[in-house]
């Protein structure tokens, strides 16, 4: 790979978190007549029975300090600015927190459990579909078809839902939610990660199951057209080993569009399931959207929103820079 | 007496449709001695290329075998367990596909793709002795030494082709089956691809089968032809004498239609069109489109007429007169 398209890559990196931070900024300002502080503070007034005296000069004193009686395009320099040092303001429900230290604290819980079981469900999901694609498999893998349709089909908080009430409420084999237990203090240490571990496993689990569904069924499609290829039939044809014309020639070239879904998958990872998070009360960034959502907590959900776009950029970033890798005919020359 | 390398006999291939069997290959009997340069010719659809898997047991659901054997260097192939026939393939018998195009594994280097045969069939090579054997195939088919280090999309149309040539002669197998190699091919490539198949038959001495219906290349390539018409072999001979005297009409038509660049004349086809092999035409298959059609020929299967030991071939015609037809008795259709 030449260094110029490298160059060329992260410069559009930059320019779409740059563009999709802006939209962020602009949306809020697109709604005519409004004053979010104003509006606030009447809300407030009016529920604390207070007097509406003082208002206009409140008003002006939170705008002074957000910096709103700034002409929009200073304000615009000012966001992005901070934006640049990751400083994503206050949160509003959980005041006086910042946005960036709630959103650090939640994303290694989302990133632990989502991206495990999303790369878990992908593994098993590509290699159960293209065995259900392929003509030489046993027999008995049809029966996964049936299985595999449903779960792909039920929601996963469904699913998680039903596993909690088997495996937690009634075996009580695993903790019914969190991210460990209330008591312990997160450390480094054996018995912590282990805790870790084992509420994970509920939540992962659902993902995992309904992840396995809906990998294999795009993995058998794909599979298909490639059992078909005139290279895996002349393989045959050499007489090479079954187990190499599985792998390398017929998988290999049927998981390349596979990948292209995995990494959006991955980056949607950072905005946390939502439901599976708010299900098992899992302490990721799902349940921390929720929280924002249900709090009108703007700030938190800009927040939310800018990691989202940054997850999204990053892992189309890294897959395009290792696609050639991973298909020879992609190459990026110019001459 | 020279060796005989493939011996096929009776063989019938049908595949099964819900209008019923399509008999591609119907009491087919084929000898090729070692250093054989056989042509299989007919039209599309007359069943070489499911003769060719056959003798690759290459047939696959809804076709199968009813009956038949096939020999080939005193292996029964029919009756070949599933582990011995991988073996079996590259070894003995290999292929070199029709779609040379997309015939190569798109993600794997040239060199991989050759070794993963020498690899799966037991033959340890280290790197220095590998990189030797890419050599020197690669100079057997007309190749540049760097082309094991490309991928395939980095090769021509030609350069594929000769590509699968290599990988067909890379385990030294009995039999080379070259089914239509130059089908998708211009006319200066497929020159050059028939005489590397040339070539490495010299070189190897190994038994080739072309499989095609470009009568011009099969006259330049092969000591021997076979005419394949509804899934019958309906002549064989040696190439000199089919073409200076054929003996099947199928096969007279067939010459008479290669266009002739000295003359300048109206090119001859074949009326009519291939006929349906659920229900094939009763008595010789040919005959609802044959010229020469007369009496016997809608209600009798032609017996074998052998005129050598090698040369043999289906046709009433024979039975009267020798095969100098009296024109009265002749019916046009």
């Amino acid at each position: 790979m030449n260094k110029s398209y490298i160059f060329t890559r992260l410069t559009t990196f930059v320019i779409i978190i740059w563009l999709s931070s802006s939209i962020i900024f602009i949306l809020p300002h697109l709604a005519p007549g409004r004053n979010p502080v104003r509006e606030r503070i009447i809300q407030q007034t009016a529920a604390g029975g207070g007097r509406a005296d003082g208002i206009e000069l409140m008003v002006a004193a939170f705008e002074r300090d957000y910096g709103l009686d700034k002409p929009i395009w200073k304000q615009y320099i000012t966001y992005m600015g901070k934006l640049a040092r990751f400083d994503l303001g206050t949160s509003l429900a959980l005041y006086p927190a910042k946005v960036s230290d709630l959103i650090m604290q939640a994303l290694p819980w989302t990133i632990g459990l989502l991206g495990i079981s999303t790369i878990f469900a992908f593994g098993f999901g590509s290699l159960a579909g293209a065995l259900l694609a392929w003509p030489k498999s046993p027999g008995f893998v049809q029966w996964l078809f049936p299985p595999l349709m449903v779960m792909s089909a039920v929601p996963y908080f469904l699913l998680g839902i039903f596993l909690m009430t088997i495996f937690a409420f009634t075996l009580k084999w695993f903790p019914i939610g969190g991210g460990s237990s209330l008591t312990s203090i997160p450390a480094f240490n054996f018995q912590f990660i282990k805790e870790v571990l084992h509420h994970g496993v509920l939540p992962g689990l659902s993902v995992v199951l309904s992840g396995i569904g809906f990998w294999s069924l795009s993995m058998r499609g794909m599979m298909i057209t490639v059992a078909g290829e005139d290279y895996v039939n002349l393989a045959e044809m050499r007489g090479l080993s079954p187990r190499r014309i599985f792998f390398q020639y017929a998988m290999r070239n049927a998981i390349l569009p596979q990948i292209t879904a995995l990494a959006l998958a991955l980056g949607f990872v950072v905005s946390g399931l939502v439901l599976v998070e708010y299900v098992f009360r899992y302490p990721g960034i799902g349940s921390l959207l929720f929280k924002a959502i249900a709090a009108f907590d703007y700030f938190l959900i800009y927040g939310v929103v800018f990691v989202l776009i940054l997850g999204i950029a990053l892992t189309t970033l890294i897959l395009d820079l290792i696609y050639p890798i991973l298909d020879p005919r992609i190459k990026y020359e110019r001459n | 007496m020279s060796q005989t390398i493939l011996e096929i006999k009776n063989l019938y291939v049908n595949y099964h449709t819900r209008q019923g069997d399509v008999k591609a290959v119907s009491n087919l009997n084929l000898t090729l001695d070692k250093g054989d340069k056989f042509g299989l010719v007919g039209e599309s659809g007359s069943g070489k290329t499911t003769l060719a898997n056959a003798i690759l047991r290459m047939i696959k659901p809804p076709g199968y075998i009813p009956e038949g054997k096939i020999n080939l260097d005193g292996t029964d192939v029919l009756s070949l367990s599933e582990s011995d026939l991988r073996k079996f393939r590259s070894t003995s018998v290999a292929i070199v596909p029709q779609a040379a195009m997309n015939a190569l594994n798109p993600v794997r280097r040239i060199g991989q793709q050759i070794n993963d045969a020498f690899v799966d069939h037991g033959v340890k090579l280290s790197k220095s002795e590998l990189n030797d054997r890419l050599a020197e195939l690669m100079l057997t088919v007309g190749l540049r030494s760097e082309v094991p280090r490309l991928f395939p999309h980095e090769l021509s149309g030609g350069m594929k082709q000769r590509v699968s040539i290599a990988m067909a002669v890379s385990l030294n197998p009995k039999l080379i089956i070259a089914d239509e190699p130059t089908s998708a091919l211009d006319v200066v490539v497929q020159r050059q691809v028939i005489d590397t198949l040339d070539q490495v038959q010299e070189k190897y001495g190994s038994t080739i089968l072309l499989v095609g219906h470009d009568m011009g290349l099969m006259a330049q390539f092969s000591n021997r032809l076979g005419i394949m018409y509804a899934g019958e072999l309906v002549e064989i001979g040696s190439s000199t004498e089919i073409f200076s005297k054929p003996n099947h009409p199928y096969t007279e038509i067939l010459i008479s239609s290669l266009p002739d660049t000295k003359t300048k004349r109206k090119l001859v086809g074949i009326p009519g069109l291939p006929p349906t092999l659920i229900n094939p035409p009763t008595g010789c298959k040919f005959h609802p489109r044959c010229p020469k059609v007369f009496e016997p020929c809608s209600d009798l299967v032609p017996e074998k007429e052998i005129i050598d030991e090698k040369s043999f071939f289906f046709c009433h015609l024979s039975t009267i007169n020798n095969g100098k037809v009296d024109k009265k008795i002749v019916g046009t259709k």
